[in-house]
């Protein structure tokens, strides 16, 4: 068996995707990572949210996060693909020491948006 | 190197050291870093409200000088930004 590493792979969908369809891509990335070796720990999709200045005429975009173990030929595959996809507008995929379980800083940070502009 | 902080005891030698026209002495305690000790937050470009205090309005990372932060932490706090910055979840430069 291959070594394997823990990543974070974040991308972000042009918006006049679905959602549905963005599951669908994160399914498709999920699917290299079994052929190649490798198993998701976690996955989050973060919304539609506003971006912080305009990329290709947008103003918005889907945020999706997953959390995986896997082969260096499997992120590499996964990253290919994501520079590929025109849909995708922005990824990283980064190496990390730990996944952490719990929801991230942005989704908890995402329902009291309000509450932190106000601030 | 103008800004020499100096720890005194004395409480208006500072003062009156100031007002000779000698070296500055501040008498503010320096305050420690943040985002260093047992429950100081972890960096992370996710985290967009914890970054966000430490860029100026104009979208520019602060300097340590001013936030406080311990050089390490600076390093690992410039390049959640960058990569904040990247992903769309903080803007290179607003207004």
């Amino acid at each position: 068996m291959s070594k394997t590493a823990l990543y974070e792979v974040v991308f972000a969908v042009k918006p006049d995707l679905s959602r549905q369809d963005v599951d669908k891509l994160a399914d498709e990335y999920l699917e290299v990572l079994k052929e190649l070796g490798g198993k998701q720990i976690k996955r989050e999709y973060w919304g539609l949210r506003g971006l912080a200045y305009k990329i290709q005429k947008t103003s918005k975009a889907h945020y999706m996060l997953l959390g995986v173990e896997a082969s260096a030929t499997a992120i590499a595959e996964i990253s290919r693909k994501l520079r590929i996809n025109e849909n995708v507008i922005r990824n990283l995929v980064t190496r990390v020491e730990a996944i952490d379980e719990k929801p991230s800083p942005i989704v908890r940070s995402y329902d009291d948006n309000d509450a932190a502009s106000a601030a | 190197m103008a800004f020499q902080k100096r720890e005194s005891s004395g409480g208006n030698a500072g003062a009156a050291a100031g007002a000779a026209g000698g070296r500055r002495v501040f008498m503010r305690r320096r305050k420690t870093c943040p985002l260093t000790g047992s429950k100081a937050p972890a960096i992370d470009y996710k985290d967009v409200r914890l970054l966000s205090r430490f860029i100026s309005e104009r979208g520019k990372i602060l300097p340590s000088r001013i936030t406080s932060v311990s050089a390490k932490k600076q390093r690992k706090l410039a390049t959640a930004i960058k990569r904040a910055r990247n992903l769309a979840l903080l803007p290179y430069v607003s207004q």
